[in-house]
């Protein structure tokens, strides 16, 4: 089983859609894949309740209180940790992940906190020995704004190029409201946005790759 | 959603080898005369085209996917790269599924295919070169007598192209797969098939795609042989099995840079492996099936001797007249004796060459894997073989203990020891460290290297007295070599003498060292418990 955590300690960042989206493409992609929410807020707890049942399954794991057992079996594990989380916590659910994915905003208030963020999480050993790789993706990035460019180049001196740039979209907050994710779709304007999440699964599915 | 969607994996079991055209038809002679009558073949055309993300994220996950077309049928095949180290015979799990048309489906897979090809996104996957082959297949039921008993066998040849963009390749290689009963059969028909110059080889026609679409790139890195996994609870001939199995997977590894001597550790790697799969068969020599062994045994030691004089030229350049440039010794003399040792370097690389290029050198590839497969050393007699199913850990202490013991039984009275007695020390220490290189896996790391620590600084030690002493034959090798006018021998003689001086001098001021290290090494806690 591969494990992801997708954690920032900023709140609207897109970590919840992120991790749905990620969750529905690995069950479109026939992978039994579980989505534990860790977020007392429970919205992707309430997303797969809302998951129509004919629509490949995600399973669905409580952490709000206590981390659960993950069923056998599973195939990908996608964590959805709770904003403003300290070190402490994120000690605890990063043991349970191989790789962290932590989405970031073109926002000033965004970068700010982002890169207090990374600082803080730097201190764990895991990340700061790139034992568990820590993979920034840039979210909701109008191209061609400036904002868009401010977050490049903050990312860059960051030394954490983004692994992924999602454009924003109307679409993902649509698909959300009915328990879906972008990859349960298949027409034309859903297939143009899937094609930006392939850097991004290459980062998950080639982990530990190279030690190969 | 999928067809027979079961945790179980299917491993392929093969051994291929692959030669020259004219080699492929004398192979199907050999075939014929092997079996002892007609052959049916039946011919196929198989087109295989390759698919990958445009990441290439597939083959970094050590994944390929295909979809071979043979008649109107097509078939979706996953293979996964093997676990633990790769010998003589593929050994990749692999899966197939129909599959409607050309283009292919990972929904359709086993769940543990998808799981090894990884998260694949709609629309990622693209066609990256094809494979083109008319496929000569034959199963041989094979009578290996009232000990072995039947066999079958399929046997393919397949002769055709890789062809990526522009780019192509040769694919011209037999297949020899078990079906079913005892697996000598394979390796017997992969023996007689050596005779006519075909070579094991490891290359899958994905990997030779790959290749192609990425040009010739670095040229292959020496192997390093790799640490033992033995666990205590293994038995005896499980070890050996895990010892032989590591040694062939690096002598493959290592065929080409052995051959090229870009890199001195390749020949100097696959020499290494040899002496450890040699030195394995004399610490159990007392357990197994020692004349049953013995075939092995003369033959790694052929080509460990085939290797020998590479190693040799090599440690010479690099370590002998490597050092002493600028140090006051006649310049002129010394570029002769680097022009001659540089010519018999290329003649040890060339007996090397040679050696690995051989029928005979394919043959023992092949004869190890046999010994691997079939537990060779395994005694007929049932109260011998009991012996070898006995845990590993519970003759490790015994067999290390006799081993450190004989050392130092040599070594008594090393003071005062000629160069002779000296040598059979080293020897001795040597033939220990082999030893403890594949048993000390199994005792605790941190007792391994305190001991090991003591134990390297000795055998430093006597490895420099045996550097100089060698470093003299060789030295004495290249001053009678003939050729030069009488002042460019004398010259050449004059600094041989001024080399092997400066690497003597140290020797008298190691004395005191070498004592000291050996009563260290002495007073060192062994790590197998008891000395």
């Amino acid at each position: 089983m591969l494990a992801i955590l997708v954690s920032n300690a900023k709140g609207g960042c897109g970590k919840t859609t992120l991790a749905t989206t990620l969750a529905s493409a690995y069950a479109v992609g026939g992978f039994k894949v579980a989505l534990a929410d860790a977020d007392p807020q429970q919205s992707a707890l309430a997303w797969c309740e809302r998951r129509p049942a004919d629509k490949p399954r995600v399973r669905a794991l409580d952490w709000g209180k206590r981390i659960a057992k993950v069923p056998k079996g599973t195939d990908r594990l996608i964590i959805d940790a709770p904003a403003a989380i300290g070190v402490a916590r994120f000690k605890t659910l990063l043991k349970m992940a191989d790789a962290v994915l932590l989405p970031v905003l073109p926002s000033a208030f965004d970068r700010g906190a982002t890169g207090r963020f990374i600082s803080h999480i730097e201190s764990v050993k895991p990340i700061r020995k790139n034992r568990k790789p820590l993979g920034v993706v840039a979210n909701m990035v109008r191209p061609g704004t400036r904002a868009g460019r401010r977050l490049m180049a903050f990312l860059d001196d960051l030394d954490y190029p983004p692994v992924a740039t999602l454009r924003a979209r109307t679409l993902y907050p649509e698909l959300a409201e009915d328990g879906l994710g972008l990859f349960d779709r298949g027409d034309k304007a859903a297939k143009i946005l899937q094609a930006e999440w392939t850097p991004l699964v290459t980062f998950i599915e080639t982990l530990g790759a190279d030690l190969s | 959603m999928t067809a027979a969607d079961t945790d179980e994996t299917p491993i392929e079991c093969e051994i291929k080898l692959a030669g020259s055209k004219g080699a492929l038809r004398s192979a199907e002679a050999v075939i014929r005369r092997f079996v002892g009558g007609n052959v049916s073949w039946q011919t196929d055309a198989l087109l295989s085209v390759y698919y990958d993300t445009v990441d290439r994220r597939l083959a970094q996950r050590g994944a390929t996917l295909r979809v071979r077309r043979k008649n109107r049928t097509y078939t979706q095949n996953v293979k996964a790269a093997a676990e633990g180290p790769e010998g003589a015979l593929a050994n990749r799990p692999e899966w197939n599924v129909d599959i409607a048309g050309a283009p292919p489906d990972p929904a359709l897979l086993p769940s543990a295919a998808r799981t090894r090809l990884g998260l694949v996104l709609p629309g990622e996957l693209k066609r990256l070169f094809a494979v083109d082959v008319s496929r000569k297949r034959a199963n041989l039921i094979l009578d290996g007598g009232p000990d072995i008993g039947i066999a079958e066998v399929e046997v393919a040849v397949d002769r055709g192209t890789v062809k990526a963009g522009r780019a192509t390749d040769v694919i011209s290689e037999v297949e020899i797969e078990l079906v079913r009963g005892n697996s000598s059969a394979i390796y017997d028909l992969a023996t007689a098939l050596a005779a006519c110059g075909l070579r094991v080889s490891n290359l899958t026609k994905a990997q030779r795609g790959y290749q192609l679409l990425d040009g010739p790139g670095a040229p292959a890195q020496p192997v390093r042989a790799q640490k033992f996994i033995l666990t205590p609870s293994m038995t005896v001939s499980e070890a050996l099995g895990e010892i032989f199995q590591a040694g062939l997977a690096n002598v493959l590894a290592n065929e080409v840079p052995a051959v090229s001597g870009i890199d001195p550790e390749g020949v100097h790697q696959m020499r290494v492996s040899l002496r450890r799969m040699r030195s394995a068969l004399a610490v159990f020599k007392s357990m197994i099936d020692a004349s049953g062994c013995q075939v092995l045994n003369d033959e790694l030691k052929w080509l460990a001797d085939s290797l020998g004089a590479a190693r040799d030229w090599d440690v010479f350049v690099d370590e002998i007249l490597g050092p002493v440039c600028g140090v006051g010794i006649d310049m002129e003399g010394l570029a002769l004796l680097r022009q001659r040792a540089e010519a018999e370097r290329t003649a040890g690389y060339g007996e090397s060459a040679a050696a690995i290029g051989s029928v005979r050198y394919t043959k023992l590839v092949i004869g190890l894997a046999k010994f691997i497969d079939t537990h060779a050393w395994m005694p007929a007699a049932e109260a011998d073989a009991a012996l070898l199913r006995a845990p590993v850990d519970a003759v490790a202490g015994k067999i290390l203990s006799a081993a450190y013991k004989k050392v130092r039984k040599k070594a008594r009275g090393l003071r005062d020891m000629d160069v002779a007695d000296r040598h059979r020390v080293r020897i001795a220490l040597k033939k220990f460290r082999y030893t403890s290189e594949f048993l000390q896996a199994l005792y605790p790391d941190a007792d391994v290297r305190r001991f090991n620590k003591a134990l390297a600084r000795m055998q430093d030690q006597f490895g420099h007295l045996n550097d100089v002493s060698v470093a003299e034959n060789l030295l004495a090798h290249l001053v009678a070599v003939k050729g030069g006018t009488p002042a460019e021998r004398r010259r050449a003689a004059t600094a041989a003498g001024q080399v092997m001086g400066w690497h003597a001098r140290g020797l008298h001021d190691l004395e005191d060292k070498l004592l000291a290290d050996w009563k260290a090494l002495k007073s060192a806690p062994v790590f197998w418990g008891q000395a």
